[in-house]
C-alpha cells in the first residue's frame, strides 16, 4: 500500500481512522478524571458477572486475613500501599496497576523499612559520576504522595549548606537505600529542620551503619529541636509540633500574646474537626479496603528481596 | 466501612439550628444531638438532607465501637463526645455493637416519606436503627411459596419444563440420527433404547427385531 | 338435568359391563351392597363411640391456654372437660371465625384433629389454617384427607352390583401432586371415560354443601377387625398398620356415614373443601394383592383459590401414572412394586420417620 496521509484514508475509509484529522488542532480540554473513571461498582460487577468471557475469580489466590493489629502496623510500614483517599483521584484500575509494579520493584531490590527520623544512605545511578553512581546520607525528613510516586525526601548540612534530596522510592535509577539508624521521632514531618540551627541537621556521610533487628519496637528519639530566629518558612507556632522546644524569642510580648491568641482562635484551632467521624474516614483508607490491599502485600512480601 | 454512598462535601445546615448561630461548630452540635436521639429512640424523623447526614455520623461511631470495643481509649473519648446522654455510651458498647457485629451491610436506614402539601419543597424521613423493636416501616412480606395451590403449581412447571427439556434433547438426538441413512445401521446398534418422537422413525427394540423394512422407512 | 343424565350414562355403562358377571353375583346371595357395609360400619361406629362415653364416670377439667388470634384480647385460658371437650369447641368459645377457618390443632405441640377430645393434663392450643405463615401441617392434614374423601366417593359411586373394597391410599405429598387411593374391584379392565371421571369429582364436589365433620375416633383392634370383617384387604392393611405402630390403638374417621381409618389429623369439615376432581384411574399390579385400582384425585381447600386454566394445568399432571414408587401408609417397610433396593428403603425409613412432614 502506498504512503497515504491521514486525510486520505479517512476519507476511504472513515470508521477505521478516527476523526481526528490533526491533533495539534485540537482543543484540548482538561476534564476532570471522575468523569471518566468507571465507577468501582460498575467494574466489579462487571468483572465478576457470570455474561463475561473472560470469567475470573472474585478471589483468584485468598490471602490471610489480617487482623486490625497487622493491619495497623503495615500502614505504619508500608504507608504507600495505600492509595489516595481522595474518591476524585482515585483510580481502582491505576491502583491495581501500580501496586502490581511496586511489588515488581521489590523483588529487585531491598526498600527497607525507615521513617521519618531515621538516617538513611541512597545511592542512585549517576552516569556523570566516576563510579557511575552516587551515595547521599541523610535524615528522613518527610514522606509523602501514594502509589509509585511514594517519595522521602533526606536532609544533611554539606559545606555548611543545608542539602535536601527528594528520592522518588520507586525510581529504578536508585540502586541502594541503607538504613544507617531507624528510629522515630515525635512528629511526621520534620521539615522543621530547616529552620532550626544547623546542627540538629549534621549527619556525617561516612556514617556507618547499626545492626537491624527485625520485629524489634523501632525506638522513638525524643529530643526537643530549637527553632531558630524568625522569619521560617511556616508558622511552627500554630502547628501543633511535639519535636519542637518552645519558641522563646518574640519579638515582643504583644506578638507573643497575638501568636498564642491566634493559634487558640477557633478557626485556626478548629475544634469541630478533631470530633468529626466522617472528616476522619474520608481522609483514610477504611479498615476492610486497607485489609484487603495489605493481605495481597503480605502475601507476595515472602518474594520480596531482603539484604 | 460504610455500606452507603457518602456525599463528597458535607451538608452545611445554613440557618439556626440549635439557637446559637450558624457554623461547622453549631452543625457539628447538632450531629452530636441527633446521634444521641438516634442512640436513644432508635427511629427519628425530620427532615431528610439532616437525616442522612447524622446516619452517616451514627454508623462511624458503632463501626468505631465495633472496631476498637470498649478498652480502646480514644474510641471511648469519642463515644463521650458525642453521646450526650451518658448511658448511651454503655448501650453502644454493651447492646448495639454486639447486634450489628456481623452485618454484611449498613446497620441503618433511611425511609422517605410522603410530601406533605402545599410544604415548602423539603422532604421528612424516618432514620433507624436496623433491628430495633418497632414494627417495620415496609412490612415484611408474607412467605406465599408454601401455600397448597403454590406448591402444586411450581411442582407441576417444574414436571412441565423437565418434559420440554427432554423431549427437546431427544429430538436434537434424532436429528443427528437420521441424518445420513448410510449411518443409520450403525447408530440404531448404538443407540438402541432411544425414543424418537418423529412419527417416520420407527425403534428397534433390539438389533434382532431390526428389519430392512424399518430401514427403509426410517431413510424417509 | 345434566347431573341425572351422567349419572345414567355411568350406571348404563357399569350394566354393560357386569352383563357377563351377572351370575357371580347372583350365586352370593349373601353377599352386602356398599351401602349395607356402609352403615353397618357407621352404626358399629355410633356403638363404640357410645361405649367410650359411657366409660366417663367424672368430668374431670383441663386447663387449656390458646395464644393466638386474636391476639388483643390476650392469652386465652379455659377450663374445658377432659376427654369431652376438643378444640372446636374451644375455638366457639373464642370466635366464630375460627371455627370456619381452622383445619387442625396442634396441643401440646402434636398435631391434633378438630373434633378430638382432650388429653387428662394441662394443653396449650394452636389453630392453623391453609394460609398460615408455615402451613406444612395443615397442606398435609389436607393431603391426608383428601385420599379419605376419595375412598368416600369412591365406596358411593359404584351401583350394588360392583363391590368395592378400598386397600389402602400410597403415602403422596402435596408435591406429587395427587392423592391416591389404591382398591380391589372385580371388574376386568375398566378404563373409566370422561363422563364417569366427571360423575365420581362431582361426588366429592358436592360434599361442601353437606358441610359434614371428620369425627375421629381412637378404637382397639378387635372394634376395627369387627368393622372391615368384610374387607381382606382392609384387614391386611390394618395388621400392618398395627404391627407398625408402638400402641395396639388405631384411628377411626367418619364423614357422614362413610367410615374408613387413617393416619395423622384430618380437616375439620368438608365445608373447607372447594373443587374435587378424581383425575384418573390406573391398574396397578401388586405381587401381595393382585390387580388393584388406583384411583388418583385433586382437591383443593376453600380459602385457596385458582384459576381453571391452572387447575386444569395440575389436574392434567395428576392424571399421569407416575413412575414413582409410593409406599403406603400403613406398611412403609414393603411398598410395592418389588423394590428389594437399599437406596429405595433408606428413602422410605427417612420419610417414615417422628417428623410430620415426611408423612
Amino acid at each position: 500500500m502506498p504512503t497515504m496521509s491521514g486525510l486520505y484514508l479517512f476519507k476511504q475509509c472513515p470508521r477505521l481512522v478516527p476523526p481526528v484529522i490533526d491533533a495539534a488542532k485540537c482543543n484540548i480540554q482538561l476534564i476532570s478524571r471522575s468523569l471518566y473513571t468507571v465507577p468501582n461498582e460498575t467494574l466489579e460487577k462487571q468483572r465478576t458477572s457470570p455474561l463475561n468471557r473472560n470469567p475470573e475469580l472474585r478471589k483468584q489466590s485468598k490471602h490471610r486475613v489480617l487482623n486490625s493489629k497487622e493491619v495497623s502496623e503495615f500502614r505504619d510500614r508500608l504507608p504507600e500501599f495505600l492509595p489516595n483517599p481522595n474518591p476524585e483521584h482515585r483510580d481502582r484500575i491505576s491502583e491495581i496497576l501500580e501496586r502490581q509494579d511496586m511489588v515488581n520493584r521489590r523483588r529487585n531490590i531491598d526498600i527497607p523499612e525507615f521513617y521519618v527520623g531515621s538516617i538513611l544512605a541512597v545511592t542512585i545511578a549517576d552516569k556523570y559520576a566516576p563510579g557511575k553512581d552516587g551515595r547521599f546520607v541523610g535524615i528522613c525528613i518527610h514522606r509523602e504522595e501514594h502509589g509509585l510516586r511514594h517519595k522521602f525526601i533526606l536532609r544533611n548540612v554539606i559545606d555548611k549548606q543545608g542539602v535536601e534530596i527528594m528520592y522518588e522510592m520507586y525510581n529504578p535509577l536508585i540502586l541502594k537505600i541503607e538504613v544507617l539508624k531507624q528510629e522515630k521521632r515525635l512528629d511526621d514531618s520534620l521539615l522543621y529542620l530547616r529552620d532550626c540551627p544547623l546542627e540538629y541537621s549534621y549527619i556525617p556521610q561516612d556514617l556507618k551503619g547499626q545492626m537491624i533487628h527485625k520485629g524489634v519496637q523501632v525506638p522513638v528519639n525524643k529530643t526537643k529541636v530549637p527553632l531558630g530566629p524568625r522569619p521560617w518558612s511556616q508558622r511552627w507556632d500554630r502547628f501543633d509540633l511535639k519535636g519542637v522546644e518552645e519558641f522563646t524569642d518574640w519579638r515582643s510580648e504583644k506578638a507573643r500574646i497575638r501568636a498564642l491568641e491566634s493559634r487558640q482562635h477557633p478557626q485556626v484551632a478548629k475544634p469541630w474537626e478533631k470530633v468529626d467521624l466522617i472528616k476522619h474516614y474520608k481522609e483514610n483508607i477504611n479498615p476492610v479496603e486497607a485489609e484487603e490491599i495489605y493481605g495481597e502485600v503480605d502475601k507476595d512480601s515472602k518474594n520480596w528481596k531482603n539484604d | 466501612m460504610i455500606r452507603f454512598p457518602l456525599k463528597s462535601k458535607p451538608r452545611k445546615f445554613k440557618y439556626v439550628l440549635t439557637g446559637c448561630g450558624s457554623g461547622p461548630q453549631e452543625r457539628v452540635d447538632f450531629l452530636k444531638k441527633m446521634v444521641t436521639s438516634l442512640i436513644r429512640h432508635e427511629r427519628i424523623e425530620g427532615r431528610a438532607d439532616k437525616m442522612h447526614e447524622t446516619r452517616a455520623y451514627a454508623e462511624q461511631l458503632i463501626n468505631l465501637a465495633i472496631q476498637h470495643g470498649d478498652r480502646h481509649e480514644p474510641t471511648m473519648k469519642m463515644a463521650d463526645e458525642w453521646l450526650l446522654e451518658k448511658d448511651l455510651v454503655h448501650k453502644l458498647f454493651k447492646v448495639l455493637a454486639p447486634r450489628y457485629q456481623q452485618y454484611a451491610t449498613a446497620f441503618t436506614s433511611v425511609h422517605l416519606l410522603p410530601a406533605e402539601y402545599p410544604g415548602q419543597g423539603r422532604f421528612k424521613a424516618v432514620l433507624e436503627l436496623k433491628g430495633n423493636p418497632y414494627p417495620d416501616i415496609i412490612p415484611r412480606e408474607r412467605e406465599t411459596r408454601y401455600l397448597l395451590t403454590n406448591i402444586l403449581l411450581s411442582a407441576a412447571g417444574r414436571d412441565f419444563y423437565a418434559e420440554q427439556n427432554r423431549l427437546q434433547e431427544l429430538n436434537t438426538k434424532s436429528e443427528t440420527v437420521v441424518k445420513d441413512s448410510q449411518e443409520v445401521n450403525t447408530s440404531y446398534e448404538n443407540n438402541v433404547s432411544e425414543i424418537s418422537i418423529k412419527d417416520n422413525v420407527k425403534v428397534a427394540s433390539s438389533t434382532d427385531n431390526f428389519k430392512e423394512s424399518d430401514q427403509t422407512s426410517v431413510s424417509k | 338435568m345434566l347431573a341425572r343424565k351422567v349419572c345414567e350414562l355411568c350406571s348404563r355403562h357399569g350394566r354393560t359391563l357386569h352383563s357377563k358377571r351377572k351370575d357371580f353375583y347372583s350365586s352370593a346371595s349373601k353377599k352386602l351392597t356398599n351401602a349395607e357395609i356402609r352403615k353397618r360400619r357407621s352404626a358399629l361406629f355410633t356403638e363404640e363411640k357410645n361405649r367410650q362415653i359411657e366409660l366417663i364416670k367424672r368430668l374431670n377439667k383441663v386447663p387449656v391456654s390458646y395464644y393466638g388470634h386474636p391476639e388483643q384480647d390476650g392469652p386465652h385460658k379455659m377450663l374445658m372437660n377432659s376427654h369431652v371437650s376438643t378444640p372446636y369447641h374451644c375455638a366457639m368459645h373464642i370466635d366464630e371465625y375460627l371455627t370456619k377457618r381452622s383445619i387442625v390443632a396442634t396441643v401440646n405441640g402434636e398435631p391434633w384433629d378438630m373434633h378430638k377430645p382432650f388429653p387428662e393434663n394441662a394443653v396449650t392450643l394452636e389453630f392453623h389454617h391453609m394460609l398460615d405463615e408455615d402451613p406444612s401441617l395443615p397442606n398435609q392434614a389436607f393431603w391426608n384427607t383428601g385420599s379419605f374423601v376419595l375412598g368416600s366417593v369412591i365406596d358411593k359411586s359404584f351401583k350394588d352390583n360392583v363391590l368395592v373394597q378400598l386397600y389402602d391410599t400410597p403415602k403422596t405429598k402435596v408435591e406429587d401432586g395427587c392423592f391416591m387411593y389404591d382398591v380391589f374391584m372385580d371388574i376386568p379392565d375398566w378404563k373409566p371415560s370422561q363422563m364417569e371421571l366427571q360423575c365420581l369429582s362431582r361426588e366429592g364436589g358436592r360434599l361442601w354443601i353437606h358441610e359434614l365433620e371428620f369425627e375421629p375416633l381412637t378404637v382397639g383392634e378387635d372394634v376395627a377387625m369387627k368393622m372391615f370383617e368384610d374387607n381382606p384387604y382392609k384387614i391386611k392393611s390394618l395388621n400392618s398398620m398395627l404391627n407398625e405402630s408402638e400402641s395396639d390403638k388405631l384411628t377411626l374417621y367418619r364423614m357422614g356415614d362413610y367410615v374408613d381409618v387413617s393416619t395423622g389429623p384430618l380437616i375439620s369439615n368438608t365445608s373447607q373443601l372447594s373443587r374435587f376432581s378424581v383425575t384418573a384411574v390406573h391398574q396397578i399390579d401388586c405381587p401381595t394383592n393382585g390387580k388393584l385400582y388406583r384411583f388418583q384425585a385433586l382437591a383443593l381447600p376453600r380459602d385457596l383459590k385458582m384459576h381453571w386454566w391452572a387447575w386444569d394445568f395440575v389436574c392434567r399432571r395428576a392424571a399421569k401414572q407416575s413412575k414413582k414408587k409410593y409406599p403406603y401408609r400403613s406398611t412403609p417397610e414393603n411398598f410395592f412394586p418389588n423394590s428389594e433396593t437399599d437406596s429405595d428403603r433408606e428413602k422410605v425409613k427417612k420419610m417414615t420417620g417422628s417428623d410430620l412432614k415426611n408423612m
